[in-house]
């Protein structure tokens, strides 16, 4: 309000014609302490009642206002962070999608290569048992493939537990298959707990997408393991 | 109003009164302590107060400014707190010129009232106290609106230029 509406508003109390919420209103422009003279008279006339209901309105209507303010920040905060878990969420299966597929691809077509690699050993091996032959390439792909599969290797304090946990013939596929479910239970497990409640349907629709998909490319690997 | 007509209305008064202080106070026990300090107050001029009129409104203003009061008390304790760890204060404290200034004025306030008619004094309290619109006085003394407008006016004129002139002296 300028200092000339607020001179017609004191006019118009002086003449006996304010409403009580124009009163209010003048008192809460009144609360201002770099006031000229008259005015103070004004204030004083207005009563402290209805000065201290003025300051009582501004407390609230302050504090409503901070209130909002804080509000709205904290809308923007909870949607950048949506925002950024999303796109990191998406990012990272669109990382590990493309990554598995990579690998296996690889690791089909090196199974694949490395059966013809092995083609002049066969040769030479010609009048060992057929069994033994087979048995040889087996071994020699299973370990490109596990060469591929490692997972980082944990601190040596662990290593002994989980060499003793786990059993020591355990067949070769049996680990691959072991390896790849592990690495998605793991994938599933850590993006889980990014997730939030509202998302989780839709989280699990992908999880699910990208489990078959894990699903499929190990039959893929079998498939082309069973044809060595 | 007698004590015995307010002690009537005292619950309807206080509920009304403990509202606007929760409203206020994140605390319950301020919310309280400001209904108790407002009901004391209604309570010592409960006889200077006409019970025909709007009284819960008068109490509403009453707890309003206790409201008031009570935080500016409780922001002066944080100031002292604040001066005794040498801190910056978050607001200025009244000093005791400020009270002294304070107190004259009411004074003379006090005195400018006393020069004005019994019927004008009457009307400029309703809306100054009690916060009437001019058809409310109307309706509770009989008076015409027109009447009551320069009633009012004659006696804020009155006030003012008594004010001024002795705020310049």
């Amino acid at each position: 309000m300028t200092d000339k509406e607020i001179q017609q508003l004191i006019d118009s109390y002086l003449k006996g014609t304010t409403s009580p919420e124009e009163e209010r209103l003048l008192a809460h422009e009144l609360l201002r302490h770099d006031i000229p003279e008259e005015w103070k008279a004004v204030r004083l006339m207005l009563g402290e009642l209805a000065m201290g209901e003025a300051e009582y309105d501004n407390i609230m209507a302050n504090r409503k206002k901070k209130a909002t303010v804080i509000t709205l920040h904290r809308r923007w905060i909870a949607a950048a962070a949506s925002l950024l878990l999303i796109i990191g969420i998406g990012a990272t299966l669109w990382w590990t999608a493309n990554d598995n597929v990579t690998t296996v691809e690889t690791l089909v077509a090196q199974a694949g290569s490395v059966k013809v690699s092995q083609q002049p050993k066969i040769e030479e091996m010609k009048k060992e048992p057929v069994e033994m032959k087979k048995k040889a390439e087996t071994v020699d792909s299973m370990k490109i493939i596990k060469e591929q599969y490692r997972m980082p290797r944990p601190p040596k304090h662990y290593l002994a537990q989980v060499e003793t946990t786990e059993p020591e013939l355990m067949d070769e596929e049996e680990q691959i298959e072991r390896a790849v479910a592990e690495e998605l239970r793991q994938m599933e497990m850590e993006m889980m707990a990014q997730m939030k409640a509202s998302m989780q349907s839709d989280f699990m629709e992908i999880t699910n997408e990208i489990r078959q998909r894990g699903e499929r490319v190990t039959q893929r690997v079998e498939m082309a393991l069973n044809d060595e | 109003m007698t004590r015995s007509e307010f002690e009537n209305i005292a619950q309807q008064l206080r509920a009304q009164m403990l509202k606007v202080a929760l409203d206020f106070f994140d605390s319950k026990d301020d919310a309280e302590d400001v209904t108790q300090d407002a009901m004391l107050q209604l309570w010592r001029y409960c006889e200077q107060i006409d019970g025909s009129r709007n009284v819960l409104g008068l109490a509403v203003r009453v707890a309003k400014n206790c409201c008031v009061s009570h935080y500016r008390r409780q922001r002066q304790e944080t100031n002292y707190k604040s001066q005794t760890l040498k801190l910056k204060p978050p607001i200025e404290i009244e000093s005791p010129k400020d009270q002294l200034e304070a107190e004259d004025t009411q004074r003379m306030m006090t005195e400018v009232m006393a020069l004005l008619k019994p019927r004008e004094r009457e009307l400029f309290e309703m809306r100054r106290v009690e916060g009437l619109s001019t058809k409310q006085i109307s309706e509770q003394t009989g008076i015409p609106t027109k009447s009551i407008s320069a009633m009012v006016s004659g006696a804020r004129m009155k006030v003012f230029l008594e004010l001024k002139k002795r705020m310049k002296q």
